[in-house]
């Protein structure tokens, strides 16, 4: 089912590029031009397609993952960032030999 | 009918004294809003960490309201209804139904991963993450500058759009206090003297002075639940408008048949938006990847689950919204003599004419300013954490200030952007779409980074560094030739038009692409790029930001 939520976001995507109202002036119901009509039916079949998408395709693991640890040490900084390193990074944005410039 | 409606506007023209009922009903709206500000106060624990993340409490339908209502700025109501008037119904297929499917891919794929880092490493603003995720205190100097000079267009689409809402509402009601003099003479509506109407000047002072007070008392949970209060009001209102005003044009029927006569070429996207131009446009919504007000809200939302119901209601709502608004601008131009000095005003001027009712009218305004409001309130919080946690803090340690001093210098730091924009609205645009559409140009240019940061463990540090300075560089050029630069007399959206087949309908007869397309590129090419170019990042590094370890 994942894998069908995910052919129906691909196949929005396509349809999105509706040329075949491009030039048409049809009012549907006497009002709404259909080109109008077209994209606004588009946007509930987001909404429905989304529905399936969190319905099936929800990523459970990422909860599991998130609740799995404690966030890591934050001796000084909100960031998780040890202070010693922030304060090397002040002076030396590039420093560390292991990604440097 | 035409000539019925030929004779409303006709009347227009002579500004007489007329009823202050819709101001006081706006102004009650306002003060509603600063009680809000009382109620807050009292959920507010008094803490940096409730001030700013709100204690990681906002659930599913907050989270919801709060991006929605975040997401719809005047941009939505104002810039969609006038950018209709000038390009008919094409604009819906532009901006709205690609940011329907678009914005919830985007909540699902990014917000949701954002989500779980924010609560594993304790993070509360978008700069925290990228420092961390890149080991570089560089990457976030340079980004908080990029970032806050992102939101001030977005911030000042704000403030012109209630100017403009609210000259275009009260014109005529103090003949005598407002003369033509008191009101800057700007491009936005120098072809007509608002005589008599409050000074957008004025209406800017007051909306911000709003818009801190409940802010500054309820911080992040106090923007959250204004913005709730206000999406709800906009959204209702919008439809009302929408009923209204259809009402006084005959029935939609006869609003949409006056525009076939008139101009049918609005029915549809013929001469009006090129194939190029629609299909790269599909590229700007994007941008919510990067919004700094999102990244805060996903960073510290309550739970994962919270996400589902915007997923799955924000394309929804966005149709809600839109669609009236894109009928009304369509059917201004179906009007005999609809005169407007510009196409902001389209839907004060179809509110302020055609539906006669003062006490409707003011609480349509209401709504119209809750649509702008319950975009500034998010952004201002925002930015006030971004400088306290991302530059205060990271500077000079954690410990170097109380809870009392981080509060404070957040709110003076919002005071001074606040200061900044409204300055700007002193020199504004001709039109707010296209302003907002800048705006959103740049944040979707940067959103490459984003996705690499939590799906590609090959990015490197200097591959970010660079591709923000690659990207931001591309963005200030087009922005100059496209925005600054260009004459006033030119018409549409500024494009770049490289092809030219000349085949007619063809799909290649591309007439132009938007400015995003290249910047997109060039912000993929140099971050993939250079990252290739250096060395991996260590491994340790890298394995928290994803839930499998890499294999050896």
């Amino acid at each position: 089912m994942r894998n069908v939520v995910w052919f129906l976001v691909i196949a929005l995507a396509i349809v999105h590029f509706d040329i075949w109202f491009w030039d048409d002036k049809t009012l549907l119901f006497g009002f709404l031009p259909i080109g109008l009509a077209f994209h606004a039916s588009f946007s509930m079949a987001c909404g429905l397609v989304w529905f399936l998408a969190v319905t099936f395709a929800w990523p459970k693991e990422i909860e599991a993952w998130a609740d799995a640890n404690e966030p890591p040490p934050t001796p000084a900084t909100e960031g998780g960032m040890p202070l010693q390193q922030a304060a090397g990074m002040a002076t030396d944005p590039f420093s560390g030999e292991e990604d440097s410039l | 009918m035409s000539t019925l409606l030929t004779t409303q506007f006709a009347m227009q023209e002579a500004v007489a004294v007329v009823s202050k009922t819709p101001l006081w009903i706006i102004l009650g709206y306002l003060g509603l809003l600063m009680g809000l500000g009382f109620v807050t106060k009292a959920l507010f624990r008094g803490t940096s960490s409730d001030y700013f993340a709100a204690g990681r409490s906002i659930g599913g339908f907050l989270l919801l309201m709060s991006v929605f209502g975040t997401t719809m700025t005047a941009f939505a109501l104002v810039g969609s209804t006038g950018k209709s008037y000038d390009l008919g119904i094409g604009v819906y297929g532009l901006m709205a139904s690609s940011s329907a499917l678009i914005h919830s891919l985007v909540f699902f794929l990014i917000g949701i991963r954002l989500w779980a880092i924010g609560k594993r490493n304790n993070y509360v603003t978008q700069i925290q993450f990228f420092r961390d995720r890149f080991q570089s205190d560089f990457l976030g100097y340079l980004l908080f500058p990029v970032l806050v000079g992102l939101v001030i267009p977005y911030l000042l689409i704000g403030l012109l759009g209630a100017g403009t809402v609210m000259k275009g509402m009260t014109k005529g009601m103090f003949p005598g206090t407002f003369q033509p003099s008191d009101i800057p003479a700007t491009p936005i509506d120098e072809s007509v003297v608002f005589l008599g109407a409050v000074p957008a000047w004025l209406t800017g002072l007051v909306v911000c002075g709003v818009v801190l007070w409940y802010i500054f008392f309820g911080g992040i949970r106090g923007a959250a639940w204004a913005n709730a209060f206000q999406t709800i009001i906009f959204m209702v209102m919008g439809v009302v408008a929408f009923v209204l005003i259809s009402d006084s044009l005959g029935g939609m029927e006869a609003a949409s048949q006056a525009v076939a006569d008139r101009n049918p070429e609005h029915l549809s996207r013929t001469n009006r938006i090129g194939y190029g131009q629609f299909l790269t446009y599909a590229l700007v919504p994007l941008s919510v990847g990067m919004f700094p007000h999102l990244f805060q809200h996903w960073l510290t939302a309550k739970s994962a689950k919270t996400f589902k119901l915007s997923v799955v209601c924000h394309p929804i709502f966005i149709m809600i919204v839109w669609v009236p608004c894109i009928l009304i601008g369509t059917w201004a131009t179906g009007i005999a003599d609809f005169r407007t000095p510009n196409s902001n005003a389209v839907l004060s001027n179809m509110v302020a004419e055609l539906v006669k009712d003062p006490v409707i009218i003011g609480l349509l305004t209401a709504g119209i300013l809750a649509a702008i409001m319950s975009s500034l309130d998010s952004q201002f919080v925002c930015l006030g954490t971004m400088f306290t946690h991302d530059i205060a803090i990271h500077i000079a340690g954690e410990d170097k200030f109380t809870d009392k001093q981080k509060i404070l210098m957040g709110r003076l730091f919002i005071v001074a952007i606040v200061g900044v924009v409204y300055g700007l609205t002193f020199f504004p645009p001709p039109h707010i779409f296209d302003l907002a559409v800048w705006c959103f140009s740049g944040f979707a240019a940067l959103f490459p980074l984003v996705f690499a940061a939590i799906y590609w463990r090959r990015v490197t540090k200097a591959g970010a560094i660079a591709c923000v300075l690659a990207t931001m560089s591309t963005w200030g050029y087009f922005f100059y030739e496209g925005l600054i630069n260009r004459p006033k007399e030119a018409d549409g959206d500024y494009l770049i038009s490289f092809l030219m087949s000349g085949e007619g309908d063809s799909l290649l007869a591309v007439e132009g692409i938007m400015p995003v397309t290249l910047m997109f590129i060039v912000s993929v090419v140099t971050l993939v790029g250079v990252s290739f170019l250096t060395k991996p990042p260590p491994k340790d590094v890298v394995d928290r930001y994803f839930m499998r370890p890499e294999e050896a």
